[in-house]
């Protein structure tokens, strides 16, 4: 009702949240992503439906992310603030942070795998031990 | 052996047991980058054995003061430690179950006091994941140096991790250790029985590595599993191959 008022439907929070939206299926191949998620990374629409996730991600992050983020992922079900690199459409790195969650039918086979993607700083920074 | 104590291996190694007691053992191991939790759905398949679980020193809920950068500069390290354990158990008879890194551990450890083995199956190992003259190992120093990058981020602001800078250097001490490893000379000195699993889309190791490891290993069955790596934890395929092999 409140969106309403505000002249804002559901399809306009969706395309145009303060973070990247996308869904894959389980595979991990992309279904959907939002306007915010094509707008921070400068990649047409067509050039990121059907493509792998990962394949999104650079090297290292994309070991990491196949090596223990899909793994957790399909034990618990989600997975939140994993520190990643994005590759953008012109080549450069974006620094982001990752939720993503497993979508289930009723039979508990996963159907689907939610991503929320959010802008992160360069770095964290870290007290050397 | 190092200087432990004897009974501490059980929280050095965070060991969990449970199945039968008067089964025939089974060790799952966890890879780089995992915890023993990755067993969580396969482990309980195998309700007729002895099932033994752990973490690898520098993982999960392994004791942070056991790490030891001389001790473990090398995947010999490790592998003493799985032979501690069974030590410590009294184990005979093992199926010895590793992934990843864990793979190699475990035949080292094999390869060391082949006794207390019967079976090994080694999961999406390999015995080096650099790129070599004449050998795809899959991976070149600068994709190693970018991982331990991303993970050294992702670990630092893990709530687990962010206030333990010991957990932090020991997790990052132990990616360059496996990632660097260089154990191809060693497979020829496995004498157990060796299924290798491999699945096709595994992200480290590609598909030449596992007929690698299959050529050199005296006597091992190479069976190559549909899907990736990433959801082992939650296919039903593992177990039956497992089930198989030690028959």
């Amino acid at each position: 009702m409140t969106l309403h008022l505000l002249g804002e439907t559901i399809e306009d929070l969706y395309e145009f949240a303060p973070c990247g939206l996308l869904s894959t299926d389980v595979s991990g191949r992309v279904v959907r992503a939002n306007a915010t998620f094509l707008d921070w990374t400068g990649y047409d629409r067509d050039e990121v439906n059907g493509r792998p996730f990962a394949e999104f991600l650079d090297v290292g992050s994309r070991l990491y992310y196949e090596t223990r983020c899909i793994p957790v992922l399909h034990l618990d079900g989600e997975m939140k603030e994993v520190a990643l690199l994005l590759r953008r459409g012109d080549g450069a790195m974006m620094p982001i942070l990752l939720n993503a969650r497993l979508q289930s039918s009723g039979d508990w086979q996963p159907e689907s795998i939610q991503f929320a993607i959010f802008t992160r700083q360069r770095k964290y920074t870290r007290t050397q031990g | 052996m190092g200087s432990m104590a004897a009974g501490s291996v059980r929280s050095r190694n965070n060991v969990n047991t449970f199945g039968d007691p008067r089964g025939r053992p089974i060790m799952f191991a966890h890879g780089l980058a995992s915890t023993q939790r990755m067993w969580s759905d396969v482990a309980p398949e195998f309700p007729d054995h002895a099932v033994v679980l752990f973490d690898l020193i520098g993982s999960g809920e392994s004791d942070p003061d056991a790490y030891d950068p001389i001790r473990y500069d090398s995947l010999h390290g490790h592998a003493d430690d799985v032979l501690v354990i069974i030590d410590e158990l009294g184990l005979a008879d093992i199926v010895y179950v590793g992934h990843s890194v864990a793979g190699i551990i475990g035949a080292l450890a094999a390869i060391r006091e082949p006794e207390p083995f019967s079976a090994l199956v080694l999961v999406d190992a390999s015995p080096r994941y650099l790129n070599d003259v004449g050998y795809g190992g899959g991976l070149d120093l600068c994709d190693i140096e970018q991982l331990v990058a991303v993970m050294d981020v992702d670990l630092a602001t893990q709530t687990d991790h962010a206030n333990d800078p010991r957990r932090l250097d020991a997790s990052r001490h132990f990616a360059r250790v496996a990632l660097g490893c260089d154990h191809r000379r060693d497979l020829s000195g496995i004498v157990t029985p060796t299924l290798l699993l491999h699945c096709t889309a595994d992200p480290m190791v590609p598909p030449a590595v596992a007929r690698y490891m299959h050529a050199a290993i005296p006597g091992s069955t190479l069976v190559v599993m549909s899907g990736s790596s990433a959801t082992l934890g939650t296919t039903i395929e593992l177990g039956i191959h497992i089930r198989a092999h030690v028959r």
